[in-house]
C-alpha cells in the first residue's frame, strides 16, 4: 500500500502519530506538573489535558465513605501502645539502668571521700564539728594522728631528739622523759612547759604501758643529767625515723637495752 | 491540600485528636485510593485501609512538611502493594463457582455516583493500561501532585527515568486517545 492509497479516514494511525510527534518534553511537564496546555494546542494534547483534569479532580463522596472507619482505626491504634512506643521503652530500659548504677557509684564516692576526709580531719571546722557530733569523727580542733607514725611516735613538730609524750621539752638537746619510771632519788622540780601545744593530746591508748609510775615525782630535766625512759623494745621497734632524722640526730645509746629502762645521756 | 493548616492539623493528629486525623484523611486518601487503583486494581480499598493504619501507629514519629508527608503516604502504599504481589504470588487465587456472588453491586452504588465515577474510573483505567512504571509515575505526579524528586524517592528510579517514563506514558496516552476519537468519529459518521 502506497502513500496516496486510501484517504485518511482508512489509516487512522496517520494522525496519530503526528499527534505523539508534537507532545514534547516540555509540554509533557507541564501537563505533569497541572499547568495544562495552551490553547492553540493539538486536539489531542487538549484531550489528554482535559483527561488529567477528570483524574485529578476533587473527590466524590464515595471516595470518603471510609472517613468513619479510618478514624475508628486510628481512636483504636492510638489509645493502645503501639510497637514503637513499646521498643522506645525496651530502648530506654538500659540507659535508666545505667543512669542508676551510675549514681549509686558517685554517691559511694562521695561517702567514701567524705567519711575519709571526716575522719582525718580535713573537713571545714563546722561540718567537722557537725560530723564529730552525729558519727564520732575527731573533733574540728583535734590533730590526728598518722597511724604510721604510731600514737607514741615523734611530733612531727619536733626535731631530732625530742619524744613525743604531750609534754614539750624544757630546751633544744632536751629528752623528754615524762614516764614516770624517774629514779627515787630525784628531786621534784616542776618544770612548766614553755610553749604549751594545744593541739597535743596524750595518746589514748598504749600498748606497753610499763611499770608503775610514781604519782608525784617528775624527774629532773636539768642539763648534762643522766635520766631514765621508760621505752619498751616492742616501742622501740615501732618507733620510725622521721623524715629528715639521721642516725646522728637520734637519740645515742648508751647500752643495749635489756629490761625496758635504760640510761639515756643528755648532752 | 492543607498548606498552611497542615503544621497544626498533624501535630494535632500526633497528639490523638481524632479531627486532625479526619481532616488528614479527607485531603490525602482519594487521590491514595486512585494511585492504588491503577496500582492494585480492585484490592485498593484494602491495602488503602492497611496504609492508614500504619499511618496511625507511626503518625507520631513523622516529622516533615505537606509535600514529605503524601511522599511518606505513598511510599507505604508502594510497599503494601509490593508485599501484597509477593503474597498473591505464593497464594493463587482459586476461582469460586459463585461468579454470581462475585459480581454482587455495593450497597452504597447509585446510578449518581456510578455515572460519576465513570468518568475518573475510565480515565484510571485507562492509566492502568499502560506500562507499570509509566501509569505509576503519571499517578504519582498529576493525581498526587508530587514532584520528580519525590518520585524518584518512591520508586527508587533515576530523575531521568522517571521524565522518561511519564513522558512516554503521556504520548501513549495521547495516541490511544487519537485512536478512540478516530474509532467514534468512524462509528458516528
Amino acid at each position: 500500500m502506497r502513500a496516496g492509497d486510501g484517504s485518511p479516514d482508512e489509516m487512522p494511525h496517520v494522525p496519530r502519530l503526528g499527534d505523539r510527534q508534537h507532545l514534547d518534553a516540555a509540554t509533557a511537564e507541564g501537563l505533569l506538573a497541572g499547568r495544562g496546555v495552551p490553547g492553540d494546542s493539538p486536539t489531542g494534547q487538549q484531550a489528554l489535558a482535559r483527561m488529567l483534569e477528570i483524574a485529578a479532580r476533587p473527590p466524590g463522596d464515595e471516595e470518603l465513605a471510609g472517613v468513619a472507619a479510618a478514624v475508628a482505626g486510628f481512636v483504636l491504634v492510638s489509645s493502645t501502645p503501639s510497637s514503637t512506643q513499646t521498643e522506645a521503652r525496651r530502648e530506654a530500659r538500659p540507659r535508666a539502668r545505667r543512669l542508676t548504677r551510675l549514681t549509686l557509684v558517685c554517691a559511694a564516692g562521695a561517702v567514701a571521700l567524705g567519711g575519709s576526709a571526716a575522719f582525718a580531719g580535713a573537713l571545714p571546722a563546722r561540718l567537722q564539728e557537725m560530723v564529730h557530733v552525729m558519727f564520732g569523727a575527731p573533733a574540728p580542733g583535734h590533730e590526728v594522728s598518722h597511724p604510721a607514725r604510731g600514737s607514741q611516735g615523734r611530733h612531727p613538730a619536733k626535731g631530732p631528739g625530742y619524744l613525743q609524750q604531750g609534754v614539750p621539752v624544757g630546751g633544744p638537746g632536751h629528752d623528754q622523759t615524762t614516764a614516770a619510771a624517774a629514779s627515787p632519788t630525784a628531786t621534784p622540780t616542776t618544770t612548766p612547759p614553755a610553749t604549751p601545744t594545744p593541739t597535743l593530746k596524750p595518746p589514748k591508748r598504749r600498748r606497753y604501758p610499763g611499770p608503775p609510775r610514781p604519782t608525784a615525782s617528775p624527774e629532773p630535766t636539768m642539763p648534762g643529767c643522766l635520766a631514765t625512759t621508760t621505752t619498751s623494745p616492742r616501742s622501740r621497734s615501732l618507733r620510725r625515723k622521721a623524715p629528715g632524722e639521721s642516725a646522728a640526730g637520734r637519740r645515742p645509746q648508751l647500752s643495749p637495752p635489756t629490761s625496758g629502762r635504760r640510761p639515756v645521756a643528755l648532752a | 491540600m492543607l498548606e498552611r493548616d497542615f503544621a497544626s492539623v498533624l501535630h494535632a493528629a500526633a497528639r490523638g485528636d481524632e479531627n486532625a486525623f479526619a481532616r488528614l484523611y479527607r485531603d490525602a486518601h482519594p487521590p491514595l485510593v486512585r494511585y492504588l487503583r491503577v496500582l492494585a486494581g480492585q484490592g485498593a480499598e484494602d491495602v488503602a485501609a492497611e496504609v492508614w493504619l500504619e499511618v496511625a501507629r507511626r503518625l507520631a514519629r513523622f516529622r516533615g512538611d505537606e509535600r514529605e508527608f503524601r511522599g511518606w503516604l505513598f511510599t507505604l502504599a508502594r510497599r503494601r502493594v509490593i508485599d501484597q504481589r509477593r503474597y498473591a504470588d505464593r497464594h493463587p487465587v482459586r476461582l469460586t463457582d459463585d461468579a454470581e456472588e462475585l459480581d454482587r453491586a455495593a450497597a452504597d452504588d447509585t446510578a449518581a455516583a456510578a455515572l460519576d465515577n465513570m468518568s475518573t474510573e475510565a480515565v484510571l483505567g485507562l492509566i492502568a493500561t499502560l506500562p507499570a512504571f509509566q501509569a505509576e509515575v503519571i499517578v504519582l505526579r498529576v493525581i498526587a501532585g508530587l514532584d520528580v524528586g519525590q518520585v524518584v524517592r518512591i520508586t527508587g528510579r533515576r530523575p531521568g527515568a522517571v521524565r522518561m517514563a511519564g513522558l512516554r506514558g503521556l504520548r501513549r496516552l495521547a495516541a490511544r486517545l487519537s485512536a478512540e476519537a478516530e474509532t467514534r468519529k468512524g462509528v458516528t459518521g
